[in-house]
């Protein structure tokens, strides 16, 4: 009862919930970030779970395995959405060249100096271990599209080249950070692995890649026919849970496979359309629900966590608006002006990151991650804080 | 391409498409699972699994004119723990969490399509149908397991008492028909005319009144069976009174529900999933809060609550066909998932038992709807060679059946196992015969147009 209840109240919560949420309401200024971004449904979550309510407990989130799994593997599958050829064509060559050389550094700076730091002072290197280091770095330099979009509508057309930069560093950006935390996932604890016959990460490498082609191939066959929206429905949920499934059983996060999945079915199926429209249906909900979900499992276990989501925070900050001055550069080399601080506009961490979060959460569950999670979702309140603010400055200065 | 080649090519593609995900599947069984999380991943995937192959066996077994209800529970049979042994015992009563939902699902769809202004046009004749259809085939059914209880392994060794709970059940359970079937079989067919259209009446109208009847007998059952004292005024006066609190609960969600499409009217199919799991879950939670709180036993019945919304929201508001529309939108995977994991859950060792009494009673049906069809159908004067044929339109049985079934197998633990697998026998055989049956009698009465317009 206590878990048909939990599952209730959430599913009413991320109903209810994007519908108040992400919206300009008039609202006190200091409160604006949060019904823009979400963020409140952190709390949400956290009044929800052990700490206060309890409704949200162990057992139940273990009950609720199967909405962790379909959240990430919905979630997977948007953002292979967002790699279709003939979409990402439409960019200037340069801005998508800018996008990946931002995500990538981002993601090596925030990655090497943490493990440096663990490297450098023994005491450190107890604590964050290369796996939480790489997961710092990963989420860090995710960018999230929600903020820019909302900003930017309020600024009307005149800044069309640097929303277009944003919007671009946002959507491809996240790629080798994901891609890193995917194949860190799915091969860095190869040898505790229970595939005692694929423990070679060669061949762990062709069976993700097999699976998610005969995941893509399995769902060609059944849309080579035309189909009704209630048909594609039921495929697009069968192949998400099958994918989250199959990849949680292999030891793969589910996350990065159905992003694969995500990325050969819209460069591959006639269907594509159709298919987006009802992947981008739940969206909203599906990361309130991911709010909820991770604000449950949030712990302060010390002093230290807030101060070092501070640190963490302003480093990242400073990586971010760095790499966008390298991607502002190299954007601008066909001779556009753009503003060298657009990396202001960058800080918005958003689903992806908090998605990577969870899968990191489900599938290395000790006191180190718990204590990595509880650190980075401080950061993503700050960032999110910070990032819409620090956006409309930027747009509101910048040269039209 | 000749024919054998065309033939072929029509098979062979979904049955390689079902070996791969058979073979994922097999695979997936091998490897050892060692943490929470890959045993969480491994239902997952199982769910996944499931709603693939039954869908893909549906529509394949669909080019052979085999309904795909039928598709679906063949598919779980063959996955299930007592064929092939893909889904284990456990993995299948993880997933049946969502019978609930389907459940509520398939009542809010029969209430909504229940349409007055469709049903006046025929009134009487619906009525008479239904009147009859109701005697004859409960009466048949119920006296023949009552009679031959004796003969069958089954029933043998069971006291009065149960037989009667089970003649009952099954009786009442034998009435019902299938909507969802009735109006796949007519699009299929295109047909249309005062044939169809009563026969579509009945069949809808005949839905919510099961609901209705089945309601009374689980709790006049539950007298009998439970504290045995046998049915007093108070306790048939009890189960009224928990009716009509139940329709009226379902009549203020209903409202509910219009209010909601008419001022924020997005994300429907999403807020219609959210009703119907608060429904079943609030009408639990409301049953025993008030049972210690107050020391009063009123038991919400959740199908006869979403029913009766659906109902409301069809016929007291603008936006009824949106709400249908909505409801048809989603329903597909939950009732994917609701007919192959009955076939799942079907106890071949106990089919074995209880084949020659399922097919007894499947018979006993047949000869009720016959009589029924023909008496109706003299009485309002129709075409004789038309009542002679009307029975074949009314075999089809599947969601609210073996919903009930199970409602039932889960509160008489003693009889429900028997009692669900008679059923699901009986659903088998009216499902495959029934569709193949109806689209015959709608060519027959001249209202199919799909063949004639054929080339």
């Amino acid at each position: 009862m206590k878990l048909a209840f939990a599952f209730l109240l959430i599913v009413f919560l991320a109903f209810s919930g994007y519908h108040l949420t992400f919206r300009r309401f008039r609202m006190p200024f200091y409160a604006r970030p949060f019904s823009i971004t979400g963020s409140e449904f952190l709390f949400l979550g956290l009044l929800l779970g052990p700490w206060f309510l309890n409704i949200l407990d162990r057992e139940a989130q273990k009950e609720l395995f199967f909405l962790h799994a379909f959240l990430l593997g919905w979630i997977g599958l948007i953002f292979g959405f967002q790699f279709e050829l003939a979409k990402l064509r439409r960019f200037p060559r340069g801005y998508v060249f800018a996008a990946i050389t931002e995500g990538t550094l981002s993601f090596v700076l925030i990655f090497g100096v943490i493990q440096l730091t663990a490297c450098l002072f023994p005491g450190a290197g107890n604590v964050v271990h290369m796996g939480d280091a790489l997961v710092l770095g990963a989420v860090g330099a995710c960018t999230a599209q929600t903020g820019i979009a909302l900003v930017a509508s309020g600024h009307g057309p005149k800044f069309g080249k640097l929303v277009l930069l944003l919007r671009c560093i946002s959507s491809i950006g996240p790629l080798v950070p994901l891609v890193s935390f995917g194949l860190f996932f799915s091969f860095g604890k190869v040898s505790a692995a229970n595939l005692w016959w694929l423990s070679e990460v060669g061949n762990g490498f062709i069976i993700l890649l097999g699976s998610c082609l005969g995941l893509v191939l399995l769902l060609a066959f059944f849309l080579k026919e035309p189909r009704q929206e209630s048909e594609l429905i039921l495929l697009l949920l069968s192949t998400v849970t099958l994918g989250s499934g199959l990849s949680s059983v292999l030891g793969m996060s589910p996350l990065f496979f159905t992003f694969l999945l995500g990325l050969f079915l819209v460069n591959m199926s006639r269907e594509k359309e159709r298919l987006y429209q009802i992947l981008i249906t739940v969206e909203k909900p599906a990361y309130v629900l991911l709010l909820v979900l991770l604000g449950a499992n949030w712990r302060l276990y010390s002093i230290w966590v807030p101060v070092l989501a501070v640190a963490y925070c302003v480093y990242r900050g400073i990586v971010k608006v760095g790499a966008g001055a390298i991607a502002t550069r190299i954007a601008g080399t066909a001779g556009e002006r753009l503003p060298g601080l657009s990396g202001l506009g960058l800080l918005h961490q958003g689903g992806l990151s908090l998605a990577m979060l969870l899968d990191f959460q489900r599938g290395f569950s000790s006191s180190g991650t718990s204590w990595v999670v509880s650190l980075v979702l401080i950061g993503v309140l700050l960032n999110d804080i910070m990032g819409l603010f620090l956006t409309e400055r930027l747009l509101r200065n910048a040269t039209p | 391409m000749n024919w054998h080649e065309k033939t072929q090519k029509r098979w062979m593609e979904p049955v390689f498409l079902l070996t791969i995900l058979v073979l994922l599947a097999l695979w997936i069984r091998t490897t050892r699972i060692e943490t929470e999380w890959q045993q969480g991943g491994l239902s997952t995937f199982f769910l996944g699994f499931l709603l693939l192959l039954a869908y893909g066996t549906a529509t394949m077994l669909r080019r052979a004119r085999i309904p795909l209800i039928s598709g679906y529970i063949f598919a779980g049979m063959i996955v299930g723990p007592h064929v092939t042994g893909l889904l284990t015992n456990e993995t299948v009563l993880k997933l049946r969490v969502v019978d609930d939902l389907a459940l509520s699902f398939i009542a809010l769809t029969a209430g909504a399509s229940l349409h007055v202004d469709f049903l006046r046009n025929r009134l009487k004749a619906i009525a008479l149908n239904i009147s009859f259809l109701t005697i004859f085939v409960f009466g048949l059914v119920f006296g023949f397991v009552l009679v031959g209880a004796s003969f069958f392994q089954v029933t043998r060794t069971m006291s009065g008492a149960q037989v009667t709970a089970l003649a009952s059940l099954l009786g009442v359970i034998a009435v019902a028909r299938s909507p969802s079937s009735a109006i796949a079989v007519i699009s299929e067919s295109r047909a249309s005319g005062v044939f169809t259209e009563t026969v579509l009446g009945i069949t809808v109208a005949m839905d919510v009144l099961i609901i209705m009847l089945f309601t009374m007998v689980l709790a006049l059952i539950n007298v009998l069976l439970v504290s045995g004292s046998g049915i007093h005024a108070y306790a048939v006066s009890a189960v009224s009174g928990e009716m009509i609190v139940s329709l009226a609960v379902g009549f203020l969600f209903g409202k509910g529900i219009a209010f909601y499409i008419k001022k924020v009217g997005h994300d429907l199919p999403l807020f219609l999933l959210l009703i119907a799991f608060g429904i079943v879950k609030g009408s639990l939670w409301l049953d025993q809060v008030i049972q210690t709180q107050f020391a009063i036993s009123l038991h919400l019945e959740p199908l006869l609550v979403c029913m009766s919304a659906g109902f409301t929201v069809r016929n007291f508001d603008q936006e009824g066909l949106r709400f249908l529309e909505s409801l048809e939108r989603i329903s597909l995977p939950i009732f994917v998932l609701f007919f192959s994991l009955a076939g799942a859950s079907l106890d071949l060792e106990a089919l074995k038992m209880t084949w020659p009494i399922a097919s007894s009673i499947a018979i006993a049906r047949c000869a009720g709807i016959f009589l029924a069809t023909w008496l109706a159908g003299t009485i309002m004067r129709d075409p004789p060679y038309q009542n002679r044929m009307a029975w074949m339109a009314y075999l089809t049985q599947a969601g609210v059946a073996i919903g009930l079934a199970q409602l039932a197998e889960r509160q008489f633990q003693g009889i429900g196992t028997y009692l669900n697998t008679i059923v699901l026998a009986v659903i088998t055989l009216n499902q495959l015969i029934g569709p193949v049956t109806f689209k015959a009698v709608l060519e027959l009465v001249g209202e199919a147009k799909a063949g004639k317009e054929a080339p």
